[in-house]
């Protein structure tokens, strides 16, 4: 549809009239010249008047139409890209805002981050509907997020609740949200004018390769996608850290290894560690390529105790994932449990109340097994169970659990449990039989399988060492399942010390028991290394990554778990613990932990300062790689798309769309270019009348000569007779030459 | 003011073309000795030919070293020469009275300054210059005659004369070469803006009388050009017909026509042998009579 917006310029139009006027005007006020003979002019005019009047008809007719456009062009004409209700006067619109709530959102240009600009183009959505229009509003987060799930028409409410919008800390996905967007839109049934916008950053994490299904839009629904920050944001960031070794002594030095990514060209820069908020160590670092890289930092000894700590890289545009926060868990002595009767579990005290060095203290303590139940196992990083079984049930679930979560047991057979005891327990690789040895064949020697593996790392006894051992019965396995790993061999083909993977920790079951009644092993010198061993590798396992992920809801396992334990947020605010039974077994949950950085314990209502938990937000969110145009219409289907970068081209659509695309500029253009028609066609009309002189000349002596090629004014030949006939002879002579040539 | 030739000529200009002779290219029949050759056989030293002796010859023209040869009687026979009269043919039409730029004389005074230069050419070679002025028909008439006297007088008949308001050059042509009964020089000093078949026909009337004739064409620079930009109403001189053109649309084809006619009138008097010469009114009269006596002797030897 064809709209003027200033109508009222259209009488300018009157102006094209003008040279219509001054064509009547100069006809009538031609001047009368009085000439020899007008015969020659009327024979002129009768050979070319019908050209003459084609000419002189275009020319007026590309002037009048210069004026005529010029004063259309002031008349701001509008083309309406609407339906017929907007002829009506009756088109109403229902709108729905998508905002991307990921934290890339808050990466800055400038002063202002993503999110201002998203929030500045929600107003000028907003502040472009009309009385009667209605919104609702989605933010886009790892979930979707009603701000204003019902379309409503009170625009200063819809105000208000954007103003008080913040970034989220997690990453986003928007098809979801759009999808509830075109899902609220289509509610109302009735004929009105619908848009999605899509606010985001052009980061293409949040598009995912999820393509939207057209069908769950509305008819007629027009989309809107807005890019704002930058084109080509830079980022850097530590993205994961590892401290060597898993178990960190008192006084004793550490490694950390942090793994540094980076979008765009990062420069160069500077990562530090803080531990308990002083600096303790930092490293320039320059990003290879995009991947970036790793940095290994030498920690200082600690005092035994839980350290809050981060890895911090420099300032930049998104500083929200510079700081990578962690624990460091460091001891003093390790606890031990040791679950047998007192005859059985001798060897096995004795051997870990021997101190082999300053760094390796262990503090056992033995229960017997129908006591196990009054027993934590979450103060303990080892448990031996020596001729232990058969447990109750809810004592191998306890252990179970204890493994699941992280921790160590060591299992040593005796001739209190059957091999169907064994087959109970899912964390254990199921034993096929007890083997008795004849006398002749009680002698093995064992053989080291897996020397790489993380308990013999540290082994103080010679690998290249054949221990003979004497064995009268023996756990005997006929298959191992593929999570069983056999790490010493009694014998050819005997397992004997067998490592099993369950949950996060691991069940290492030894083949004999830990008295003399099954083996002399207990006696060997192999016994107490393998034993200390075991000890310091399941210590190591169960403190488990230092840092969690930022989440909505936790399930709170080991000493978080634990009743008198409360959370207060990096902010200092308390985190709602719940806790839920299910078949008896209480399990406690934390929610909302999106903020990153420590949290710590508080008791009696009061932080005391202890941190027990490090959260980060996932690093996913920080590939900021952009998304290119093309990849969004394809993502979006078959759907009008109108993408904008920035406000100003957010404006232009949204008036394009509501209002109508003007026709201004297409015609001040053409004026433009009928300007320059009109000189080059009068010009050149011009120069052709004004160059076309009479195609006869006369000589001095009054002899005619026809000019050749285009005419040329007449002109006589001057000077002497003599000097006439040189000048014929020269032209004579340089016309030869031309020739020649 | 001035009158006759001083009229028309400065004293510079007199002395340029007193150096200057109009020769005719064919017999010409004078009633004195002269320069030119004449039809009759006459007594000057110019041999020409024998004849037979015939009675009644005189006998000291018989030539006697043939007769000592052949036996027989001839008469040797000399070339006549006389002297050269020309009538100066002026056109006084209307169109005649046109001039684009106040500061050059009008076609019709360029014309007459041009009579008063080969005028002046003629008598001081000792040969007549007659004159017929016409319009539509003859105006004035004036006999050949030899004398500076006569030839202020035809200037002085020319400068009392003025462009008239109608024209018929050819018709005009004819009755002139009907009076003219004798071989003589035509100098037709017109614009021929007329019929030009007509006109033609007129020229090979004097042509079949054996007259020498030398065609000028007056022509204002502004009549080839047409150098007006805004659009006009032009009025015809001669007929008073109004036309409203656009001279800068239509100059092109306007040179084009008149170059046409210009070319036929051309081809017109190649084939009638006749000399034809376009006279520019802005042109020094006294540098282009110059130039055209030099070039028509150099082209007549």
């Amino acid at each position: 549809m064809f709209t003027l917006l200033m109508p009222f310029f259209m009488w300018g139009a009157i102006v094209a009239s003008v040279p219509l006027v001054i064509h009547l005007l100069q006809r009538r006020r031609t001047v009368q010249i009085p000439f020899s003979t007008v015969r020659f002019l009327e024979l002129a005019q009768r050979h070319s008047s019908s050209k003459l009047r084609i000419e002189n008809l275009l020319l007026l007719l590309i002037r009048m139409l210069m004026i005529l456009l010029l004063a259309l062009a002031f008349s701001l004409p509008i083309v309406r890209t609407t339906g017929i209700s907007g002829l009506l006067g009756t088109a109403k619109r229902d709108v729905a805002i998508v905002i991307d709530g990921s934290y890339s959102m808050r990466y800055k240009t400038g002063s202002e981050m993503a999110w201002d600009e998203a929030i500045k183009a929600a107003g000028i959505i907003v502040q472009g509907l009309r009385e009667g229009d209605r919104l609702c509003i989605f933010t886009a987060t790892d979930a979707v997020e009603p701000v204003i799930e019902q379309l409503t028409p009170d625009r200063d409410f819809v105000s208000t609740r954007v103003s008080a919008l913040t970034p989220g800390s997690t990453s986003s996905r928007l098809m979801p949200s759009v999808a509830a967007a075109a899902a609220a839109l289509k509610k109302d049934k009735r004929r009105r004018e619908r848009e999605i916008h899509v606010l985001t950053d052009g980061q293409a994490l949040p598009w995912g390769s999820e393509v939207l299904d057209t069908e769950v839009l509305p008819r007629k629904t027009v989309l809107f996608v807005t890019l704002t920050g930058a084109l080509a944001p830079e980022n850097g960031l530590t993205g994961d850290v590892q401290l060597m070794p898993n178990l960190i002594m008192n006084d004793t030095s550490s490694r950390l290894e942090a793994r540094i990514a980076a979008n765009g060209a990062v420069p160069d820069g500077v990562v530090s560690v803080f531990i308990d908020e002083d600096e303790v160590a930092r490293r320039a670092f320059s990003p290879v390529g995009e991947g970036g890289g790793k940095i290994v930092f030498t920690l200082p000894p600690l005092e035994t105790g839980v350290h809050a700590a981060r890895v911090e890289t420099q300032p930049d545009n998104l500083p929200f994932d510079n700081a990578f926060h962690f624990l460091i868990d460091v001891r003093h002595e390790i606890p031990v449990l040791c679950v047998g009767n007192a005859e059985d579990t001798l060897f096995l005290t004795r051997a870990l109340s021997v101190q082999v060095s300053e760094k390796s203290v262990m503090r056992p303590k033995r229960v017997d097994p129908g006591r196990l139940a009054m027993e934590s196992l979450h103060d303990y990083r080892c448990i031996f169970l020596c001729n232990a079984l058969p447990l109750a049930g809810q004592d191998v679930q306890k252990i179970e659990n204890f493994i699941h979560d992280g921790g160590t047991m060591v299992l040593f057979p005796g001739d209190r449990a059957l091999v169907s005891d064994y087959l109970s327990w899912k964390s254990l690789p199921p034993p096929a039989q007890v083997t008795e040895n004849q006398a002749t064949r009680r002698t093995h020697m064992l053989h080291w399988q897996d020397l790489q593996h993380p308990m013999f790392r540290s082994l103080a006894i010679g690998k290249e060492a054949a221990p003979v051992i004497m064995v009268r019965r023996l756990l005997s396995w006929d298959t191992l399942p593929p999570s069983a790993v056999p790490l010493i061999q009694a014998g050819a083909d005997r397992p004997f010390l067998v490592d099993q993977r369950y949950g996060s920790g691991h069940v290492l079951v030894f083949a004999t028991s830990a008295d003399r009644t099954w083996s002399n092993f207990p006696l060997s010198p192999y016994f107490l290394p393998l034993i200390h061993q075991a000890v310091q590798f399941g210590a190591g396992l169960s403190g488990g990554k230092p840092y969690n992920w930022t989440t909505r809801s936790m399930t709170l396992r080991g000493k978080l778990a634990e009743p008198g334990v409360s959370l207060t947020n990096p902010e200092g605010l308390p985190i709602p613990v719940r806790a839920t039974v299910v078949d008896g077994e209480t399990t406690r949950f934390a929610e909302n932990l999106m903020l990153p950085g420590i949290y710590r314990n508080m008791t009696g209502g009061r932080a005391d300062g202890t941190p027990i938990l490090a959260l980060n937000v996932e690093r996913r969110e920080s590939d900021l790689a952009p998304i290119q145009e093309d990849e969004i219409l394809t993502l979006l289907g078959d759907v009008k798309v109108n993408i904008a970068r920035g406000l100003p081209d957010l404006e232009r659509l949204i008036e394009d769309h509501r209002i109508g695309r003007s026709l201004s500029e297409a015609c001040l253009w053409l004026v433009l270019c009928l300007t320059i028609l009109e000189i080059l066609f009068a010009n050149f009309k011009a120069r052709t009348a004004k160059a076309s002189k009479a195609p006869i000349a006369a000589e001095a002596s009054g002899r005619i000569v026809k000019k050749p090629g285009r005419v040329s004014p007449v002109k006589v030949r001057q000077g002497s007779p003599k000097q006439q006939v040189i000048r014929a002879a020269r032209e004579f002579a340089a016309k030869l030459t031309g020739k020649r040539k | 003011m001035a009158e006759g030739i001083a009229h028309y000529l400065t004293p510079e200009q007199l002395h340029t073309l007193g150096r200057l002779v109009l020769e005719s290219r064919y017999v010409v029949e004078g009633s004195l000795a002269g320069a030119h050759r004449s039809a009759q056989r006459g007594s000057s030293t110019e041999f020409s030919d024998h004849r037979q002796y015939i009675q009644g010859d005189d006998p000291k023209h018989i030539d006697w070293k043939v007769l000592a040869r052949t036996d027989r009687h001839y008469i040797r026979r000399y070339e006549d020469e006389t002297n050269l009269r020309v009538y100066l043919v002026v056109d006084r039409s209307a169109s005649m009275g046109y001039r684009f730029k106040d500061k050059n004389p009008t076609k019709y005074e360029y014309a007459c300054r041009l009579a008063a230069a080969l005028g002046y050419v003629i008598v001081k070679a000792r040969d007549s210059v007659g004159l017929y002025l016409h319009a539509d028909q003859i105006d004035a008439k004036m006999d050949a005659r030899n004398s500076f006297s006569h030839l202020n007088d035809l200037l002085r008949r020319l400068q009392n004369a003025e462009p008239a308001e109608s024209t018929n050059i050819a018709d005009a042509l004819h009755r002139i070469a009907d009076s003219i009964t004798r071989r003589a020089m035509i100098i037709v000093l017109s614009d021929l803006f007329d019929d030009a078949e007509a006109v033609t026909q007129a020229l090979a009337h004097f042509r079949k009388q054996h007259h020498d004739v030398i065609l000028f064409q007056v022509l204002d620079q502004a009549e080839l050009d047409l150098p007006f930009n805004k659009g006009a109403r032009f009025e015809d001189m001669e007929t008073g017909n109004i036309v409203s053109v656009d001279p800068q649309a239509l100059r092109e084809s306007y040179q084009r026509v008149l170059g046409e006619f210009m070319e036929g009138y051309q081809d017109a008097a190649m084939a009638l042998n006749i000399d034809y010469r376009v006279a520019m009114t802005d042109q020094p009269i006294d540098t282009f009579v110059r130039a055209y006596l030099d070039e028509r002797r150099r082209f007549s030897k």
